[in-house]
């Protein structure tokens, strides 16, 4: 008779602890709050975005930079719910498997994490290179979401995507406003805002995050990373440093990369010496076309375009370009190297997420003997 | 005075606009102006004085009939030529602009000047005797803006005697001016048509300086009709009275 | 009068080579003046680079300045004489409407229409020449129509603004449906820019401008007979149907040519013929044509000294600049002369 009491007894015990453990969510939650989710991901290189993880959560938080402005995304698993005592500015269920990215840099990640049929909509679709996503826009499996001033919302609402990676560049909030009233939820990927090649590679952790992929993201990035900072070393050795500018000009004003920028950093990185590196500035610097002539009249290259290809083109813009050295000894070259097929320059969609490869084409401009196997492939000279 | 008719008008009906937006003002003008003759042409307001001279100027077109200047029908001829006949002193105020008396006056040489308007020695010797004959000699260098209205419109006499037309088409000349500068250029008027031979046709209000002054009169009255005459045939026929609804008229001719 | 009239001739002159040659010396480089003599007389040049600065930027642009300066000038006093109103300039009658109207069908609906895939692209300076050329005829060949067909010049001048006014409303619409950099690449050529005529278009700029220059010395004597308006101008001979076409035709060769060339040049076609008048204090078109021939070119070059801001390597728009410097100028000529009265009333 005991021993049958013994059983019992355990059992109900057993039992009203499991139910305490068990079906005391709050409890259990009550320990979840910003600080708890502490174990940070490695970020490298990137400034705009940190991330944490905890078990199953992640939790990523999104900078403006300057503006001071932050955006908080707590990635969850289906069917979990956060407790009220986190203010999170969207909460997104993760894996993320139907997307809607706004911008050819978002595009790469999808590429590289093999998941570009995640991919549903896509403002413009023109301006897409990818092969792979190519062929889902023709198969019309990737929806053009656009119009002359941004996204068709309507279309997007229609869509039902479980995620739009957005951004926003200046003041007007007035996309980001609708995207709210859409219902549809969205983050903001700023990697165009980073100040390092790296730092811009980096996001492409943020899409790993956000697809549950991040462990090849990661692997990925290492690679990428690994590559640049090896040709880096390479270009670092070199003893002579040729001299570049860049820019083109408008009207009579001509607009060149600031010692701060992508174009100025990447010209340094691969052993060159950009010509305009006193003037301290990420964007781009208005000079004169004197003051550009004057430094520049005799520098060795030309890099960086924008739209012209071409000698020619150059010319029948402005007859005053046919002056440069550069351009007598046909040294310009321009990232028209790699178009798509319906007319995007590879370079802005895979530029930002490759830039071990974009540094080994300078390499091959600037010192062609360091990489004698590596064919170019953004950049092209003109003819 | 002699019997060429300097201007002649024949079956002439004019008026405004085109097809179906005509508006006749009057018709049916058979009117003859000879040499040296002061023409008034006088009637209520409204009926049509301005577009008689303003027709009769070239300004306006025709709706039907036609004007022949010293036997030449005006159509044929060439608006530098019609600018050597006929001269006009518009009711049109002009802009100063930095214009002299002289300059104006100048400007009545335009017919007779080469292609970058330079004076000769006739042109000259024309704009002094226009500035003698409307006593303005001493203000040439004077700039318009400065010229009370009498000394303005006595200036825009002057440019249209220089042009030296022999038909002088005045509208209005005497509106808003002083009573002694009415008579002045009533007086210069006159005495172009006896002095020179000019014929001189002005469209205006004064009533009583047209009878002492003209040789002939054109009256439009209220039917629209025109009744040409001499001032003692327009009073004595009651014309005037009728028209302008006064008491029996008296008038004096003036010695000139 | 007429002495003090030729000095005053004589300085203008005087001031615009002084004027001309600072636009030379002066630049965001520095070069020294010894070296400028020595180029611009065809001597061996010290630094090459130097040499291309003066004989390839510096003097075609000066070039430029000095024909803009005095084509919109004169067009602007032909037009203020035909109208007979002070506001007028060379771009009532819609013609620089239609110029920009022309270049924005090209910047920003191109791509609607697969020129170019175009981000910043500002499509070769040829092609941009004949699209403001076209936009400025368009308007042009409207305009005379209507001119055939209405007898009073105030209806041609409000017909000529709504034609201008209909000509930016498309620009605008073009705007709304292009993209961020095709905008502001539309919005740098409304900004005016005197560098970028050279060779065989700075030729074609130079016989426009002498051919609106020429026709303006020639209609110098029926301008005066206009100015106390059409009524006294006809019955002095002259054939207004004719004059008009001609000021219409003038002004049009000279604005549609100097707009495709440099952009809407805002400003100097209407404040310089005033200033002429207030200067020599007369209305005579035989005076005027000269003098605002050679006002506007040494304002204009003038202009384009300041726009430079010596010694930075920062620029300013031509535009800017005109309005700028011009509007205070011409406001302060005004009220020492009390009023504008004196030359139209």
């Amino acid at each position: 008779m005991l021993r049958v009491n013994t059983k019992l007894i355990f059992f109900a015990v057993l039992c009203s602890g499991m139910f305490l453990v068990s079906c005391d969510p709050s409890e259990k939650q009550g320990h979840l709050t910003e600080a708890s989710i502490s174990n940070p991901v490695e970020i490298s290189y990137a400034k705009r975005f940190k991330a944490w993880k905890k078990g199953d959560i992640t939790r990523i938080v999104v900078n403006s930079g300057e503006s001071g402005e932050q955006f908080d995304y707590w990635l969850i698993p289906a069917g979990f719910v956060l407790p009220d005592t986190v203010s999170a500015d969207q909460i997104i269920e993760i894996p993320v498997t139907k997307w809607v990215v706004t911008s050819t840099t978002h595009v790469p990640g999808l590429d590289l994490l093999e998941i570009p049929d995640y991919l549903v909509g896509f403002p413009n679709t023109n301006y897409i290179s990818s092969v792979a996503i190519r062929s889902r826009i023709e198969q019309d499996l990737v929806k053009d979401i656009g119009t002359v001033n941004g996204l068709n919302f309507e279309s997007l609402v229609e869509l039902q995507p479980e995620l739009v990676i957005s951004y926003i560049s200046g003041p007007d909030r007035s996309q980001l406003d609708q995207l709210d009233q859409s219902g549809i939820p969205y983050v903001l990927n700023l990697d165009f805002m980073e100040e390092s090649p790296l730092g811009r590679a980096e996001w492409i952790k943020f899409i790993g995050l956000l697809s549950g992929r991040f462990e090849l993201a990661d692997s990925i990035f290492k690679a990428i990373e690994q590559d640049y900072l090896n040709l880096r070393n390479l270009a670092g050795n070199v003893r002579e440093k040729p001299t570049v500018f860049s820019g083109l000009l408008y009207g009579d004003t001509w607009f060149a990369p600031g010692a701060n920028s992508f174009a100025a950093k990447f010209i340094e990185h691969a052993g060159g010496n950009y010509s305009w590196d006193d003037q301290d500035h990420f964007g781009s610097v208005e000079l004169s076309l004197e003051a550009v002539f004057d430094r520049n009249g005799d520098t060795e290259f030309w890099i960086g375009t924008g739209d012209y290809s071409s000698k020619q083109a150059l010319a029948g813009a402005d007859p005053r370009y046919s002056h440069f050295q550069a351009f007598k000894t046909d040294k310009i070259y321009n990232y028209h190297g790699s178009i798509g097929p319906t007319g995007g320059f590879e370079y802005f969609e895979l530029g930002g997420a490759r830039p071990d490869l974009v540094l080994a084409d300078l390499i091959k401009i600037l010192h062609p003997d360091l990489l004698p196997d590596h064919q170019l492939y953004f950049y092209q000279k003109l003819d | 005075m002699t019997d060429n008719p300097v201007l002649s008008t024949k079956n002439m009906a004019i008026g405004y606009g085109r097809g179906s937006g005509i508006n006749r003002v009057l018709a049916d003008l058979d009117l003859e102006a000879n040499e040296g003759q002061l023409i008034a042409v006088i009637g209520a307001n409204g009926t049509g004085k301005s577009t008689l001279l303003k027709s009769l100027a070239g300004l306006l077109p025709l709706l039907e009939g036609r004007i022949r200047l010293n036997g030449c029908e005006t159509y044929k001829l060439k608006p530098s030529k019609l600018a050597t006949l006929i001269s006009i002193v518009l009711t049109e105020r002009i802009q100063p602009g930095y214009l002299t008396v002289g300059d104006l006056v100048a400007m009545g040489r335009h017919p007779y000047t080469d292609w970058q308007g330079r004076l000769q020695k006739q042109d000259l010797d024309a704009c002094l005797k226009a500035l003698q004959i409307t006593g303005l000699s001493h203000m040439q260098r004077q700039k318009l803006h400065t010229l009370s209205d009498g000394q303005l419109q006595k200036a825009m006499i002057a440019r249209a005697l220089a042009q030296d037309g022999a038909l002088l088409l005045l509208d209005e000349p005497l509106i808003h001016l002083d009573i002694s500068s009415k008579w002045e250029i009533m007086g210069i008027l006159k005495r172009m048509t006896l002095d020179r031979s000019k014929t001189v046709i002005l469209a205006t209000h004064e009533l009583e300086l047209s009878l002492e002054m003209a040789d002939r009169i054109w009256l439009i009255n209220k039917t629209r009709q025109l009744i040409t005459g001499t001032p003692e045939d327009m009073v004595q026929n009651g014309v005037i009275s009728e028209t302008f609804d006064t008491e029996h008229y008296k008038f004096r001719k003036g010695d000139w | 009068m007429k002495k003090a009239g030729s000095t005053l001739l004589l300085v203008m002159v005087l001031t615009l080579v002084v004027v001309a040659l600072m636009d030379i010396l002066i630049g965001s480089v520095k070069i020294p003046a010894a070296e400028i003599f020595t180029i611009l007389s065809g001597g061996q040049a010290q630094n090459q680079g130097w040499k291309t600065i003066i004989l390839e930027f510096r003097v075609p642009k000066l070039i430029t300045a000095i024909l803009a300066g005095s084509g919109l000038a004169i067009s602007g006093l032909i037009m203020q004489t035909m109208f007979r109103n002070p506001l007028a300039g060379p771009f009532v009658l819609g013609i620089s409407s239609g110029a920009s109207l022309g270049v924005a069908l090209l910047i920003l609906a191109g791509s609607f229409l697969g020129l170019s895939f175009s981000r910043f692209s500002i499509v070769g300076n040829w092609t941009l020449v004949l699209a403001a050329i076209s936009g400025a005829v368009g308007v042009l060949i409207l305009i005379l129509m209507i001119s055939i067909r209405v007898r009073d010049s105030m209806t041609l001048l409000i017909i000529g603004l709504m034609v201008g006014s209909l000509s930016s409303a498309l620009v605008s619409v073009l705007q709304y449906y292009s993209e961020a950099q095709q905008i502001q690449a539309f919005l740098i050529w409304t900004f005016g820019n005197l560098g970028g005529v050279h060779g065989q278009e700075l030729l074609v700029l130079s016989i426009a401008v002498l051919i609106g220059l020429t026709g303006c010395w020639f209609i110098s004597k029926p301008l005066n007979a206009l100015l106390l308006g059409e009524a006294y101008a006809s019955s002095m001979g002259v054939n207004i149907k004719r004059t008009r076409l001609m000021i219409i035709l003038i002004t049009s060769v000279l604005a549609g040519a100097i707009t495709a060339f440099c952009g809407p040049l805002a400003f100097i076609g209407i404040a310089i013929p005033h200033l002429a008048r207030i200067i020599f204090k007369t209305a005579d078109h035989r005076v005027l044509v000269p003098v605002s021939i050679l006002l506007g070119a040494t304002v204009m070059t003038l202009c384009d000294l300041a726009s430079q801001i010596p010694g930075s390597s920062q620029t300013l728009p031509i535009n800017a600049i005109t309005s700028l410097i011009g509007a205070p100028a011409v406001i302060a000529i005004l009220l020492k002369s009390r009023n504008l009265s004196k030359s139209f009333s």
